[in-house]
């Protein structure tokens, strides 16, 4: 991201990395999720994707992936929440 | 280059995770039940294939985009290659003819003029390229009367001919340069010449053919041609002269007629009049009927006799004279005024009756008042 120098400043880690994974956001209804691990599920109204530090859930209606590469993942559709269920969370 | 994928499966999301870690990407996905649809570059169509081949997943390879895909597809079904070099080998085959002609710029050059040279040079409408002489066509349409340029070019299959036409010359009419003449015997009365230059004046006896206003205009440094338009005036005697001797020979009706009809239908001779009943005749044709395509025409053959006539002066003479005088009239102009009435001079001499008329007129004597 562009803007990606800027945000290490304001959080002061010049120089560190700012992490695993990272999640865009476009006005509740794209998801753009960068440096995943793979797809846990996959239904209309929730999708959870394996991250480095654990996992993403998106709940909404009407998700689906349209495009997904080995480092990207891009979801469309009505987004409700993003959540970081634990692994014993159904 | 891209190729799209459509794949029968439940297992989407374990399909996706293939993909994504034999590193491939993968856009436009789309879900229809478990028909799941997918486009990816050529690039990583093996790597896509490989990864359904392993997993065992049914799928349909549909699409083809770009050039090499697109020959790939077209060659994978025979039916629509030959279609298509069948098509090819007939634009190539006929974008080697000319079979439109397109003739422009012509406005008093007749087109079957330029039609005649384009056929002359075998353009008939499905000519080969190869056998056009271009710069000769145009040659010869240039040469045409009235055409001062010419440009023959064939664009596609189609062979434009386009035309520029002279201007039209400006020749002077030569019935202004016409000398103005008289057409009677005459005592000349008025001269009122619009142009040129009169040679006559009032008062002055000309005969028919007399010159009256010449087409010349007289410059300080010379002569110049000048339009002769004008009228003359004169005094004309008109004179008539009728003989008629006491016996003469002439042709008479001798109450004999016979008549012939002719039938046509559509202008085509059904029945065709008979030959003439007698060797001298007056013969005098009207029609009976003509309507649905029928025309039926009919000729009455009045037989004609030479007889010796004898004439009695005496019953005839004014009878004569009637005759001769509306004669003389007729030949007078109407625009003519009279000066006094027909005088007229009748006598016998040796078994003949002369009779001679005058009447005196003054009206135009120039040869402008003869044409109609």
């Amino acid at each position: 991201m562009a803007y990606s120098e800027d945000i290490k400043k304001v959080f002061r880690r010049e120089g560190e990395g700012l992490g695993g994974s990272e999640i865009t956001l476009f006005d509740r209804s794209l998801v753009v999720i960068s440096g995943h691990k793979g797809l846990l599920s996959l239904t209309e109204t929730e999708i959870v994707v394996r991250l480095p530090s654990g996992r993403l859930g998106i709940a909404g209606t009407g998700l689906f992936v349209r495009k997904a590469s080995p480092t990207e993942i891009y979801v469309e559709g009505r987004i409700s929440a993003l959540s970081y269920p634990e692994e014993g969370d159904s | 280059m891209k190729t799209v994928f459509r794949v029968r499966t439940h297992r989407v999301v374990y399909l996706l995770n293939r993909l994504m870690r034999a590193g491939v990407s993968v856009d436009r996905i789309e879900r229809k039940g478990d028909l799941l649809t997918f486009r990816t570059s050529a690039r990583e169509r093996l790597a896509v294939e490989r990864v359904l081949t392993e997993g065992g997943f049914d799928r349909e390879l549909f699409g083809f985009l770009g050039a090499r895909a697109f020959f790939r597809g077209l060659f994978s079904r025979p039916f629509l290659a030959v279609s298509v070099l069948v098509t090819l080998v007939a634009l190539f085959f006929f974008n080697g003819f000319v079979y439109d002609v397109s003739i422009r710029g012509n406005r008093f050059v007749n087109t079957a003029e330029i039609w005649a040279v384009l056929s002359e040079n075998r353009v008939d409408g499905f000519t080969a390229k190869g056998a056009l002489d271009l710069p000769r066509i145009k040659r010869e349409i240039a040469a045409l009367d009235g055409v001062s340029f010419a440009s023959v070019k064939v664009i596609g299959t189609r062979l434009e001919v386009e035309v520029k036409e002279s201007l039209p010359s400006v020749t002077p009419d030569i019935s202004d340069y016409c000398p103005i003449s008289s057409g009677y015997a005459a005592v000349v009365t008025r001269v009122v010449a619009e142009s040129g230059t009169p040679r006559v004046s009032s008062g002055d006896r000309v005969e028919a053919g007399d010159l009256l206003i010449e087409p010349i205009y007289a410059f300080t440094e010379g002569d110049a041609p000048a339009p002769a338009r004008g009228e003359v005036w004169g005094v004309v005697t008109h004179s008539l002269e009728v003989v008629l001797p006491a016996v003469s020979v002439g042709s008479v009706r001798t109450g004999e007629s016979a008549s012939r009809r002719s039938v046509s239908f559509f202008g085509k001779s059904v029945v065709d009049y008979d030959p003439p009943p007698y060797a001298e005749y007056v013969c005098e044709e009207r029609l009976l009927y003509h309507g649905f395509g029928v025309k039926v025409t009919e000729r009455v053959y009045s037989e004609i006799a030479s007889r010796t006539l004898y004439h009695d002066f005496d019953l005839e003479a004014r009878t004569v004279l009637l005759n001769a005088a509306a004669e003389l009239l007729l030949s007078v102009p109407c625009d003519a005024t009279p000066r006094g009435t027909i005088r007229v001079t009748q006598k016998k001499l040796d078994n003949i009756l002369y009779t001679v008329l005058y009447y005196t007129t003054e009206q135009r004597i120039d040869s402008l008042s003869l044409v109609p």
